[in-house]
C-alpha cells in the first residue's frame, strides 16, 4: 500500500523546497510479542510473561534514558516514530537507545508503527508534527491493547495532556517518576529518573520536589544568571558580529573561568567568573558577547587558588535561598589549589592555566560573556564524582533528598541531584548525569546513573578514570567474539602454500619488547647478504588476515581505535585470543606476518625494499634488558645475538643520520611502578629506563614505518593513512624560551634542526640534569601528532616535525592500533593483495576515521597518565617522602616543581600558610577559608616577580627563587574536596633530603 | 502538413457551411477536461487536455530576492516546453522555436507591463519582507500532445494551476535591521495561502477559415486555416489583449472588431466550465485527502 | 543517514530487495502510433512512438533494417529540488543513447528495413531510477505501437549502500553517491542488454548489485507482461474480438 507523503522544508541556503516521498505501508510489521501467534518468532523480543508492556514517547527517550537503560527496566516498545524524533534531535541517545534495542540480553522491541497499514495516521488539519506523533504513540499503544489482550500495555509520558488522552482513549498511562516509584522491587529506580525540567511532570512531583524546592517555588527564585538569548537572535550577532562562536575550553581547576578560540577575533577570549560563563561547560558551543575593553583582564598569574576560590565561595553564597549554600561555600573553599600531579608530556595548552600566561601574562587578554549556548557538550555517558558530605549536625533526610554532587573532574561544577539513597552514596564514586541548568539555579540539576564502588579504592578510581576517558570497558559481544578463529590456532598447509605468502619461517627473528609484553606485534631480523650487504627484515603481526572488514570485530575495533594500557591493566582493541595468542608473535611459534624487508649496504644505506606476508618462527621473545645484554656481551655468538648485533650497528647509524636531519631528541618523565603481587599496590616508584636496545627497535620501527608511508602514498596518493606533527607556532616556544633566557642559556626554535643543535649545546658541567630538564621543557612546547587521510591536508603539511621526516605513518602496531590496521590494509591493497578497504575510499569517511583515531589515542594516553597518576598517590598514602626536586616556573605566590625521581610536578605555595595551600585537614578548613580572601592578596605583597628572570624574591631579600633551581620537596598525599586525594608539595631544607633520593637521573 | 489540395477545399468549404469533420460547429470547442494537482512535486499545477492536445503547467513557489524597480512584489517566471513526445518536431518546427514562441504569448496573457500595469495577479501579496524577499512562481508549462488550440489549452492549465497553488506560510523573524531576515517555515503543512486567480484571463485563439470565425481548431483545421487572432479576455469579458499569431496570414482590418466580438462572447463561457471544473477538481482533492 | 534500519525497512518502508510500486499504462497520448507512462514510485515517465514509416531524411534509410530514432527531455519541474538547466546536456543525450541501444537490440529490425521508428521520452518527476524508467516505457510505447519485438526488454536498478545491496534506489537513496548500476534484461531470452554502473567499487560489490538488479529486471518484467496482457484483453474486449 502506497501513501504519499508531502511536506516543505527550507534547505540551507533559505530557499523552500516542497518535497515529495513515497510511504510504503505494510502488513508484514509484527508486534515482537511471543503472545501474538501471528508475529514471526524471529523477531520476538517482549517476554511471555510481562506485568505489562512499556510504551514511551519521545521525551522520556530522550530525557530518561539512563532510567530506560537500567537492567530492571524491560519489555519496552519503541515505536519507530520516537526512534525517528530521537535520532533528529540527540544522536547520542539515539546511539544509546539503539544499543538497547539491538542488544540480546534487553527486551526492547521496536515496532514500525509508521509503516504499519493499521497503525500509520495522517496528520489532521491544524494538528502540529508533536501532536500528531504522539497521537501516533497512542494509536500504535491501542494496537498492541487490541492485539494482545492478555497485557497491560502501560505508556509512560510526563506531558500532561498526552497522557489524558490517553486515558480518555482507554489506555493505562503514568509518568515516569509514578511508574518508578511504583518499581518497589527496585528503589534505586526512582533516583535514575531525571530531574523534570520546566514544570513538566510537576503534579506527580510533590514527594520527589520536597528537598530541592520543587517548581512551585519557581516564580519566587531569584534568577542568577542572565537568560541565554533566543537562537535566533544569537545567529543573527554572530553573523552581524556581535557575538563571537566558538568551543568553551575550560580552565582544568577552575569551572568558572575559561577560554574560547575565535576565527572572528583572531585571538583566545576569555571568559571569567561565574556570571560571565552563564551556565555554560567545557567543550559546548558558546555564543560569547565581548565585553568593553575596560573591562578586559588577564588571567591570574597567581597559581589558581586563593583568588579563584574566593570568587567562586562568593558566587556560591549567592545561592541564598539554598539550605546548603553555606556548605557550599565551605567546600569551595577547599576546592583550590592544584595538588602535584603527573608532569605533563606535551601540554596543549593550559596545564595550570598556563596557555594564556605563555602570551604573556601582564596583558589584558579579550575577556568576553556567554550570552547563549549553541550547542550542549553535557555528556551522555555521564560525570564521576561524589557526593559533598552534609553540613554537620544536620541529618540525612530519609527518602528523597536534595545534594550537591562533586565531579572528580574540577573544570565541571558542582551538580545538584535527587536521590534516596544519599545515605549509602556518601563514601561511592557515583556517576551523574546532567539534565538542565535552569537561570535561577546556581547548579546544573542531574540525576544519579549508577555506583562506580568505594572511594579511594583502587579498581573505583581505575573505573573513574576510564569513564572520564571515554574509555570503553565493555567485554567483547558475541558477535565479535564470533569472529575469532577457536584455539588452539596453527599457521595451517593453506597458508604455507598461499603464493602471496613468503615463507620466511628459516630466518633468525626475534622479538624485543618490555617485560610481560603478551601482544607482540614487532619481530625483528638481520644476516648477512653475499654481496657484503645486510638484509633486514622488520615482521609485523598479519592482523588483518584475522580482522577483516565488514566484519563486527572490525567495527569494534574502528571504534575503540586503540588498546589502553594502564598501571597493570590492558583494556584491548582486540580480544584476547588475538591479541595474546593468534596475532602475537611468540617466540618458537609459527606466525603469520606482514614483512618489509630491505637490503642495506654496510654504511646502512637502503638499496632495495620490498613487501611481503609471510610465515615466521621468531627464535626468541626478549626483553629490553635482555636484548641490551646480549649486545653488550661480546663473547655471545649465537644466531639471535649476532643479528641483533646487526641490527643495533645499523640502528645507531640511522639514528645519527635522523638527529643530523633534526630529529628532536626528547625528553619525557615516564615512570613506571613495582607492584606488589599480593596486594597490586605500587612498591616501588622510578623513571623508566632507556637503553640502546630500546632505542634499536624504536629506530628499526620508524624505518619501516616511513618506509611504509611512501610505499602507500605512491599509491594512494589521496587516500592514504597518514601521521603527521605539525611544527609548532612561535609562540607555543614562549615558556621555553623565557625559562631558557633566565638561566641565560640560548635556544633556537626557529627549525627543528636549530632546536635539536641548540638544546645539545644547552649543558651545564656542573649539573647534568640541566639538559634533561629543558629537554622536558621543550617537550610540552609541542604539539599534538595527529593522524590524517592524504587527501585531507596540502602535501607540504605531511611533515613530522619531532621526527624531522617528510612522511609519516604508524604501520607497526595493528594489534593495538587501528590504524595501523588501516595501513596494513593500504600496503595490501597497493600490493594488489585485497582492493582498496571501502574505509578510505571515501574522503569523508577517512575523514571520520582519523578523527576518532586521534581522540581515542589522545584518551587513551590521557587515561593511562591518570592510572600512573593514580598509582602515585596510592604509593605515597602511606609513605613520607623528601625528594629531590627542580623549579620549573615561577610565579607571583608560588612556584611549580618538577620531582625527577616520581615524574611528577605540582605547585608549591609561598604563602604565609605553613603547609602551603593544602587544604590538609578538616579541622583547618574553617580558618583557612576565612582567610583565603587576604591570604591571596598577602601572597602578592610577600613576594615579587620578575618575568624577565623568572624569579620570585620574597619582600625582605631572604629567599629567591629562579627557575631550574634545585630545591628538595616533602611529597604528603591529602584529601581535598569531592574525596579527591591529591599530592601536596612541601618546600623543605635542601639539607633534608636523604642520600638516596639525591641527585635523579 | 500533408494535407491534399482537395482535404484542404473540403474542410473550408465545411466551415462555410458552419459544419467541421467531427461534427462541432465553428463556435464550439471540443470536451476540455482540466484536472488539479497533477505534480505531486510543485506547488500547484494542472493538467488541460482539449481534444488531442494535452498540457501540463506546473507552478512553483520560491524564496528569492525582490527586483529593486519592485521591492515590494514578487514575481512570476513563466516558460513553456514542448515535450517530443508532441511529435510536433517531425512537422519540421523546433521543439525551442515553439517554446519560445508559446512562452512569450503566454507572458503576455500572465504577466503586467514593466510598469507593473496590467497585471492579472496581485504580485504585492507575494512580497516577504519588502526588499529582502519575496515569492516567485515558477510556471513551467510542457506541451505534451499537439492537436491544434495549444496556447488556448496552456493559457486554461495555467489559470487552473495558479488556483491549485498553495504558498506555504512563513513567518519572518526580523533579526535586527540591517541583518538579513530569517524565515521560519510553518511546521504545519496545511496552512497554506491561496493566490486570487479571479482577473486571471484565458487565450481564446479566433481563426479565420475561408469566410468563417472559428474557434479550437484541431491540427488538421489549422493547416488551412488562414488568419488567427489570440485574445485574452477575463471572466466578465473584459479583453485582456490581443495579439496576432505568428505566422498567421495577413488579416483585413474590417474583420478584426469580428474576431475581438467572438473572443469575448465565448471567454466568459470557457472559463465558467473552467471554474466549475476546478470546482469539482478541488472538491474530489479534498475529499481524497481526507480519506 | 540511516538508509536500512535495524528492523530492515528503508526510509519509504521497502525492505532492501523490494521494487517500487510499478504502474504501467498505455495509449496514453492521443497524436502518436503507440504511447505508454511507466512509473516507479514516484518517477514517472511518457513515451511515445512514431513510425514505423519512412525515413524522414532519406540518406539514414538503412536498406537492411529499421532506424531507431530517440529524443529524451525532462520537464522543467521534473525533479523536487530546484529547477534543472534546460536544453540538452550530455547527460540526456547519453540517455537517448542507452534507451536507443536498448532498442535496437529488443525490436525486430531486420523485419522492418528503411524504416524509421522514433521514440519519444519526456520525464515528469525524476525520484531516482530515470533510466531503467526511461527504457520501460520506451518499451510499453513500442509495444503499444505493435512493434515486433524479440523479447520484452526490462530495466531495473539496484544500488549499494551501507553495505548493502539495495534495489530500485530512489533519488534520496542514490543521491548519496554510492554504487549504482542500471541493468536491462531480455528475461526470456535471458541476455543482459545493457549495464551501466557508475562509482567506483570492487568486484564482489558490483557483482551483488547486477545480481540484484537482474532479479528486478524479472520482476519488472513480469509487471509489464502482466500489464500489457491486461491492456490488448480490454481492447479486444473493446474491439469485440472476445
Amino acid at each position: 500500500m502506497l501513501h504519499s507523503k508531502q511536506f516543505v522544508k527550507k534547505t540551507k541556503k533559505g530557499k523552500v523546497l516542497k518535497v515529495v516521498r513515497e510511504h510504503y505501508l505494510r502488513d508484514d510489521i509484527w508486534s515482537g510479542s511471543p503472545l501474538d501467534p501471528e508475529s514471526d518468532p524471529a523477531c520476538n523480543k517482549l517476554s511471555v510473561d510481562a506485568k505489562e508492556y512499556l510504551v514511551v514517547d519521545t521525551n522520556v527517550v530522550l530525557q530518561q534514558i539512563d532510567f530506560l537503560e537500567h537492567a530492571a527496566v524491560e519489555d519496552v516498545i519503541i515505536m519507530g516514530v520516537v526512534l525517528e524524533e530521537v535520532r533528529h534531535r540527540n544522536t547520542s541517545v539515539y546511539q544509546r537507545l539503539r544499543a538497547l534495542t539491538a542488544s540480546p540480553s534487553r527486551r526492547f522491541y521496536v515496532f514500525s508503527n509508521e509503516h504499519h497499514r493499521e497503525t500509520y495516521i495522517t496528520t489532521n488539519v491544524g494538528e502540529g508534527p508533536n501532536d500528531r506523533n504522539d497521537r501516533a504513540i497512542r494509536v500504535a499503544a491501542a494496537w498492541y491493547g487490541a492485539r494482545l489482550p492478555g497485557v497491560r500495555v502501560l505508556v509512560l509520558t510526563n506531558d500532561a495532556d498526552n497522557r489524558r488522552r490517553a486515558l480518555e482513549s482507554g489506555l493505562q498511562a503514568m509518568t515516569v517518576q509514578a511508574y518508578a516509584r511504583s518499581r518497589t522491587d527496585c528503589a534505586e529506580l526512582a533516583d535514575l529518573v531525571a530531574a523534570g525540567s520546566s514544570g513538566e511532570g510537576v503534579d506527580d512531583a510533590g514527594a520527589a520536589g520536597a528537598g530541592g524546592g520543587g517548581s512551585g517555588k519557581a516564580a519566587k527564585r531569584k534568577r542568577i544568571y542572565e537568560d541565554h538569548r533566543p537562537m535566533s537572535e544569537v545567529t543573527a550577532g554572530i553573523r552581524a558580529g556581535r557575538l563571537h562562536q566558538g568551543a568553551l575550553r575550560v580552565n582544568r581547576f577552575n569551572p568558572y573561568e575559561g577560554w574560547v578560540g575565535s576565527e572572528s577575533v583572531g585571538a583566545d577570549i576569555l571568559v571569567s567568573g561565574r556570571a560571565a560563563m552563564n551556565r555554560a561547560l567545557d567543550g559546548d558551543i558558546v555564543a560569547l558577547e565581548l565585553l568593553p575593553e575596560d573591562q578586559w583582564r588577564g588571567p591570574a598569574k597567581r597559581l589558581p587558588g586563593a583568588a579563584e576560590a574566593a570568587e567562586a565561595a562568593a558566587a556560591e553564597a549567592m545561592d541564598v535561598e539554598d539550605e546548603n549554600s553555606l556548605e557550599a561555600a565551605e567546600a569551595v573553599g577547599d576546592r583550590e589549589g592544584g595538588g602535584a600531579h603527573l608532569a605533563p608530556q606535551v601540554a596543549p595548552g593550559e596545564h595550570y592555566g598556563e596557555d594564556a600566561a605563555a602570551a604573556g601574562a601582564s596583558e589584558r587578554r579579550p575577556t568576553g560573556a556567554v550570552v547563549g549556548i549553541i550547542r550542549r557538550n553535557w555528556r551522555t555517558r555521564g560525570y564521576a564524582g561524589s557526593l559533598q558530605p552534609p553540613a554537620e549536625g544536620r541529618p540525612l533526610r530519609r527518602g528523597a533528598a536534595s545534594v550537591l554532587f562533586c565531579p572528580v573532574e574540577r573544570r565541571f561544577p558542582f551538580i545538584r541531584i535527587q536521590t534516596r539513597q544519599a545515605e549509602t552514596l556518601g563514601d561511592k564514586r557515583i556517576v551523574v548525569a546532567i539534565d538542565s541548568w535552569e537561570a535561577d539555579s546556581a547548579y546544573p540539576a542531574g540525576h544519579y546513573v549508577r555506583t562506580l564502588g568505594p572511594i579511594g579504592d583502587r579498581e573505583t578510581e581505575t573505573e573513574v578514570l576510564l569513564l572520564e576517558n571515554d574509555i570503553n570497558t565493555a567485554p567483547f559481544s558475541p558477535a565479535v567474539h564470533a569472529c575469532v578463529p577457536p584455539l588452539p590456532w596453527a599457521v595451517t598447509p593453506a597458508d604455507i602454500a598461499d603464493p602471496n605468502r613468503e615463507d620466511l619461517r628459516h630466518l633468525v627473528v626475534c622479538s624485543v619488547d618490555p617485560p610481560g609484553c603478551k601482544d607482540i606485534d614487532d619481530a625483528l631480523h638481520a644476516r648477512p647478504l653475499p654481496s657484503g650487504n645486510l638484509e633486514l627484515g622488520v615482521h609485523i603481526a598479519d592482523v588483518t588476515h584475522f580482522l577483516l572488514p565488514g566484519t563486527a570485530m572490525d567495527a569494534e575495533a574502528a571504534s575503540r581505535a586503540t588498546t589502553t594500557y594502564l598501571v597493570q591493566r590492558r583494556i584491548d582493541m582486540l580480544p584476547k585470543p588475538l591479541t595474546e595468542d593468534i596475532c602475537s608473535l611468540r617466540s618458537e611459534v609459527e606466525r603469520l606476518a606482514f614483512s618489509v624487508i630491505w637490503e642495506v649496504t654496510p654504511d646502512a644505506v637502503p638499496v632495495a625494499v620490498r613487501f611481503t606476508k609471510s610465515v615466521i618462527r621468531s627464535r626468541a621473545a626478549l626483553t629490553y634488558a635482555e636484548a641490551q645484554s646480549r649486545l653488550d656481551d661480546p663473547r655471545l655468538h649465537d644466531e639471535v645475538s649476532t643479528s641483533l648485533r646487526a641490527i643495533a650497528g645499523v640502528a645507531r647509524i640511522l639514528r645519527q643520520r635522523r638527529a643530523d636531519a633534526g630529529a628532536l631528541q626528547l625528553a619525557s618523565p615516564e615512570v613506571r611502578f613495582e607492584i606488589d603481587t599480593e596486594t597490586h599496590d605500587p612498591l616501588d616508584v622510578g623513571m623508566y629506563q632507556v637503553r640502546e636496545a630500546n632505542q634499536m627497535v624504536e629506530e628499526m620501527m620508524l624505518l619501516a614505518n616511513v618506509t611504509v608511508a611512501e610505499h602507500i602514498l605512491r599509491a594512494f596518493p589521496a587516500c592514504s593513512l597518514l601521521r603527521r606533527h605539525p611544527t609548532p607556532p612561535p609562540r607555543q616556544f614562549e615558556p621555553l624560551l623565557r625559562a631558557a633566557a633566565a638561566a641565560h642559556v640560548s635556544i633556537d626554535v626557529s627549525s627543528s634542526k636549530a632546536l635539536a643543535e641548540s638544546l645539545d649545546a644547552a649543558v651545564r658541567p656542573s649539573d647534568a640534569y640541566f639538559n634533561k630538564l629543558l629537554r622536558i621543557l621543550a617537550t610540552r612546547c609541542m604539539t599534538q601528532a595527529a593522524y590524517f587521510g592524504s587527501g585531507d591536508v596540502a602535501p607540504a603539511e605531511y611533515h613530522h616535525y619531532g621526527l624531522a621526516a617528510p612522511l609519516y605513518t604508524h604501520f607497526t602496531s595493528p594489534i593495538r592500533r587501528y590504524a595501523d590496521v588501516i595501513v596494513h590494509r593500504l600496503l595490501a591493497a597497493a600490493l594488489r593483495l585485497v582492493p582498496l578497504p571501502d574505509a578510505v575510499r571515501e574522503r569523508e569517511e577517512l575523514h571520520e576515521l582519523s578523527d576518532n583515531l586521534n581522540a581515542r589515542h589522545r584518551g587513551a594516553q590521557m587515561a593511562g597518565r591518570a592510572s600512573v597518576e593514580l598509582h602515585t598517590l596510592i604509593f605515597f598514602r602511606a609513605r613520607d617522602v623528601v625528594a629531590d626536586a627542580r623549579i620549573t616556573k615561577v610565579r607571583a605566590n608560588g612556584l611549580i616543581v618538577f620531582v625527577p625521581k616520581y615524574g611528577i610536578e605540582g605547585p608549591v605555595y609561598l604563602t604565609e600558610r605553613p603547609v602551603g595551600a593544602a587544604p590538609a585537614n578538616g579541622a583547618a578548613r574553617g580558618p583557612a577559608h576565612g582567610a583565603t580572601g587576604t591570604a591571596g592578596s598577602d601572597a602578592c605583597s610577600n613576594y615579587i616577580l620578575d618575568e624577565e628572570k623568572q624569579t620570585v624574591t620574597s619582600q625582605d631579600g631572604a629567599l629567591r627563587f629562579t627557575v631550574f633551581d634545585m630545591a628538595a620537596v616533602r611529597i604528603t598525599v591529602a584529601e581535598a574536596a569531592g574525596h579527591r586525594r591529591q599530592l601536596v608539595l612541601e618546600l623543605v631544607d635542601r639539607a633534608l633530603l636523604p642520600e638516596s633520593e639525591k641527585a635523579a637521573a | 502538413m500533408l494535407h491534399s489540395k482537395a482535404e484542404r477545399a473540403y474542410l473550408q468549404q465545411g466551415f462555410d457551411a458552419g459544419l467541421r469533420s467531427d461534427g462541432r460547429g465553428c463556435h464550439d470547442w471540443r470536451p476540455v477536461e482540466v484536472a488539479l494537482a497533477q505534480l505531486p512535486q510543485a506547488s500547484g499545477s494542472a493538467r488541460c487536455c482539449v481534444g488531442g492536445t494535452e498540457v501540463l503547467v506546473s507552478v512553483k513557489a520560491e524564496v528569492r530576492t525582490p527586483t529593486e524597480e519592485a521591492p515590494g512584489c514578487g514575481g512570476i517566471q513563466l516558460a513553456v516546453e514542448v515535450s517530443p513526445c508532441a511529435g510536433l518536431r517531425l512537422q519540421g518546427r523546433g521543439d525551442e522555436e515553439l517554446g519560445a514562441e508559446l512562452t512569450r504569448a503566454l507572458e503576455r496573457c500572465l504577466l503586467s507591463q514593466a510598469n507593473g500595469a496590467g497585471g492579472c495577479l496581485d504580485l504585492s501579496a507575494l512580497c516577504i519582507v519588502a526588499g529582502k524577499s519575496c515569492w516567485v512562481l515558477c510556471v513551467d508549462a510542457l506541451v505534451l500532445s499537439a492537436d491544434g488550440c495549444v496556447l488556448d489549452a496552456l493559457s486554461i492549465a495555467a489559470k487552473a494551476a495558479l488556483a491549485d497553488t498553495r504558498i506555504p506560510l512563513v513567518e519572518v523573524t526580523q533579526a535586527d535591521e540591517d541583518g538579513d531576515a530569517e524565515l521560519e517555515l510553518d511546521d504545519d503543512p496545511t496552512h497554506a495561502a491561496r493566490l486570487d486567480t479571479a482577473r486571471v484571463p484565458v487565450l481564446v485563439t479566433v481563426s479565420q477559415v475561408g469566410a468563417a470565425l472559428a474557434v479550437d481548431l484541431n491540427a488538421e483545421e489549422g493547416a488551412c486555416a488562414g488568419a488567427a487572432l489570440e485574445v485574452a479576455v477575463d471572466a466578465r469579458g473584459r479583453l485582456c489583449g490581443a495579439t496576432m499569431r505568428a505566422h498567421s496570414a495577413p488579416l483585413h482590418p474590417s474583420s478584426l472588431q469580428e474576431m475581438l466580438g467572438l473572443a469575448q462572447r465565448l471567454g466568459p463561457r470557457l472559463l465558467r466550465e473552467l471554474d466549475r471544473q476546478i470546482g469539482q477538481s478541488a472538491a474530489a482533492a479534498s475529499v481524497a485527502m481526507q480519506e | 543517514m540511516e538508509f536500512v534500519s535495524p528492523e530492515g525497512l528503508r526510509i519509504d518502508g521497502r525492505r532492501p530487495q523490494e521494487l517500487r510500486a510499478l504502474q504501467c499504462k498505455f495509449g496514453v497520448l492521443s497524436c502518436c502510433d503507440g504511447s505508454a507512462l511507466f512509473q516507479a514510485g514516484n518517477t514517472k515517465v511518457f513515451a511515445a512512438v512514431y513510425g514505423p514509416r519512412v525515413a524522414d531524411i532519406r540518406g539514414q534509410a538503412l536498406h537492411d533494417r529499421a532506424l531507431i530514432k530517440c529524443e529524451y527531455a525532462h520537464a522543467a519541474f521534473s525533479t523536487g529540488a530546484a529547477r534543472r538547466r534546460r536544453g540538452r546536456s550530455r547527460k540526456s543525450t547519453e540517455l537517448a543513447a542507452l534507451v536507443r541501444g536498448a532498442l535496437e537490440q529488443t525490436i525486430l529490425v531486420e523485419l522492418l528495413p528503411r524504416a524509421q521508428v522514433e521514440v519519444c521520452i519526456q520525464v515528469l518527476f525524476a525520484d531516482g531510477g530515470v533510466t531503467a524508467a526511461c527504457i520501460n516505457a520506451a518499451m510499453l510505447a513500442v509495444a503499444d505501437a505493435g512493434i515486433p519485438v524479440r523479447d520484452m526488454v526490462a530495466a531495473c536498478g539496484a544500488g549499494h549502500l551501507e553495505a548493502m545491496p539495495l534495489l530500485d534506489l530512489n533519488h534520496t537513496e542514490a543521491a548519496t553517491g554510492g554504487l549504482e548500476v542500471c541493468v536491462a534484461l531480455h528475461p526470456a531470452l535471458d541476455r543482459v542488454v545493457l549495464l551501466q554502473a557508475d562509482a567506483k567499487a570492487s568486484v564482489d560489490t558490483l557483482e551483488a548489485v547486477t545480481t540484484l538488479a537482474l532479479q528486478g529486471c524479472k520482476a519488472a518484467a513480469g509487471a509489464m507482461r502482466e500489464a500489457l496482457l491486461q491492456h490488448v484483453r480490454s481492447l479486444a474486449a473493446r474491439r469485440g474480438a472476445i
